[in-house]
């Protein structure tokens, strides 16, 4: 029995570890397009600003490759997959035959189309390590940066880039930074946080043209206005890496649709991470959830599967965890505003800021900023469904709460052995 | 592997556990000095939850599918599949805190330096919150042996 994982990070690896719980004999190939060894990804913001040296991205020690009999081909690309012989093509024209074959491609950068972009070169992209090397390399003090896009990936690449240059600014089309996870008062307190710490942020506009020629000089905006820039990255968004499995025939639809089984729709042939469209329990819809977390898990169970283990993915919920200049904010689940119909309860004090979104007397989603203490009790209310009903009343300003009963003041759950589920 | 349960009716909410684990997991092993002198600050790993009408001790529970080893961008939040312990390399944790928002307790302590959890007070006899709870409340169970019984 031979395994082709293709893509070499958190769900692939994970993938790769759960077959071997099970079959002891198996052949496991890993193939990635990068040079790199599986690494922390989300770490290289922590390597642009000095925390994490070069040496240190890396997800699993050397031995883990050897100790689990895994044969790693990095640095090449699959091409081709063959369904009928069931054979993948790689870059350099190589087959290897497969029995069953997982993609986790992960997801690639999105770079909308503005004027002028084309053959500059301190353009870049902050998705991997190879980006993160090439902006260090490139960045100088005394160089004014600019970024696309404030979301997770852009205002982490911002914090990154304060400590190789002087200037850095942010520039947002939506009304606020960190749109996706924060509402309008944590996004606001985001921004204060990120300005005190030397970071220029212009949201509700967006760059229409770049000037210079074979470097960006300026960025005209939509707003009229000029921002002089000497290093531009691109941190828009994410897109699900599926290019691969659509041209071998997988449905795709944003992400490769996948089945329970994390199966697609070709049999032997499973996905699971960024690169695959996932049931978000919180809300039913199927979406893309470009998570760490999520894909680690998703891995566990394709893997899982595709040794003949009997387990069911049931979906998951977006959980992010995110410190910026010291600042740390975890939320968890939908934003949930009162016009989707969700109640929502909003906490502020002296240490900081929280927002809660109750919908069926659920908690639906969480935002803490500041004070993220305790803050997993609040993923395990939305985890678990439990009714806010039978919580005590004091679990928002105190999550410690959510461990006894509102009524007999019994310990809820907290001495088990571990609640049941995993991240689900 | 051992593990430490709490026994909530005999918990009188008194926190010494906490200033014990502190003072376990500080340099200088000297309560005064954990709490008033030492920098970093030490962190207490066990947290006593509720209020004087119920009480109780927490700390990891070093579960058998650990959520924050799942959640670890770094690699390293490891369970050991040998002993059971979950623990973080504190060298490579970058304090992200995606552990504590995973952890289904959320019991894993924030520290700018690296996420910070129960260790077991590895080296010691006991843990340091079960030699010093003064009402009994904390047992340190070794949960294979007791199985086997």
């Amino acid at each position: 029995m031979r395994y082709i994982i293709i893509g070499c990070s958190a769900a692939g690896i994970s993938a790769a570890q759960e077959i071997r719980k099970y079959h002891t004999a198996a052949e496991i190939v890993i193939v990635t397009e990068e040079h790199y060894k599986a690494y922390g990804r989300p770490l290289i913001s922590y390597y642009l600003k000095d925390r994490v040296k070069e040496e240190d991205i890396y997800y699993k020690d050397k031995s883990f490759y050897t100790d689990n009999f895994i044969y790693l081909l990095t640095g090449k690309r699959v091409v081709d997959i063959n369904l009928e012989q069931k054979y993948i093509t790689l870059n350099d024209d190589k087959k290897i035959d497969y029995d069953r074959l997982l993609i986790a491609t992960g997801s690639k950068p999105f770079v909308p189309h503005i004027e002028n972009a084309e053959g500059k070169a301190n353009i870049f992209t902050f998705m991997n390590m190879e980006s993160a090397k090439q902006i260090k390399e490139y960045a100088k003090p005394e160089m004014k940066a600019v970024v696309i896009g404030g979301g997770l990936i852009g205002m982490k690449a911002a914090e990154g880039l304060k400590k190789l240059c002087s200037s850095v600014t942010v520039l947002e089309l939506a009304e606020r930074i960190l749109p996706t996870i924060l509402d309008t008062k944590a996004s606001s307190l985001v921004r204060k946080h990120s300005e005190n710490n030397g970071i220029d942020i212009i949201t509700g506009d967006t760059a229409v043209q770049l000037n210079g020629s074979d470097k960006v000089e300026s960025l005209t905006l939509k707003s009229g206005k000029t921002l002089p820039c000497d290093i531009l990255i691109m941190a828009v968004g994410v897109r699900p890496n599926t290019e691969l499995a659509q041209k071998a025939g997988c449905l795709i639809d944003k992400g490769i649709v996948i089945d329970h089984k994390m199966q697609t729709n070709i049999e032997d042939i499973y996905a699971a991470g960024d690169c695959a469209l996932t049931p978000d329990v919180v809300d039913g819809k199927n979406k893309v959830i470009a998570l760490w977390p999520t894909a680690v898990q998703q891995g566990k169970i394709a893997g899982g599967v595709m040794a003949g283990a009997d387990t069911r993915y049931e979906g998951s919920f977006a959980m992010n965890a995110i410190d910026l200049f010291g600042l740390h904010m975890l939320t968890a689940g939908v934003i949930g505003g009162e016009e989707e119909g969700y109640e929502v309860k909003i906490i502020i004090n002296d240490k900081g800021y929280r927002r809660f979104s109750i919908k069926d007397g659920l908690l639906k989603g969480f935002m803490l900023v500041g004070d993220i203490e305790r803050g997993g009790l609040y993923t395990t209310v939305i985890r678990e469904r439990l009714p806010l009903s039978g919580l005590d009343e004091e679990i928002f300003e105190n999550p410690e709460f959510i461990s006894f009963d509102r009524v007999t003041k019994e310990a809820l759950f907290l001495n088990s052995d571990a609640i049941k589920g995993d991240i689900v | 592997m051992k593990k430490v349960y709490a026994v909530q009716n005999l918990c009188l909410n008194c926190k010494l556990c906490e200033v014990y684990c502190k003072t376990a997991h500080s340099q200088t092993k000297n309560i005064v000095k954990a709490y008033k002198e030492e920098v970093p600050e030490p962190s207490a790993r066990i947290v006593v939850e509720g209020d004087n009408q119920a009480s109780l001790a927490l700390q990891c529970r070093h579960c058998e599918s650990p959520a924050c080893v799942e959640a670890c961008i770094t690699g390293a939040m490891q369970k050991n599949p040998k002993t059971g312990l979950v623990s973080t390399d504190e060298t490579r944790c970058v304090a992200c805190m995606t552990c504590l928002a995973a952890c289904p307790y959320g019991i894993i302590r924030v520290n700018e330096r690296a996420a910070m959890k129960c260790d077991l007070c590895q080296g010691e006899e006991a843990p340091a919150c079960v030699q010093n709870c003064p009402n009994r409340a904390l047992v340190c169970v070794d949960i294979y042996e007791e199985a086997e019984r």
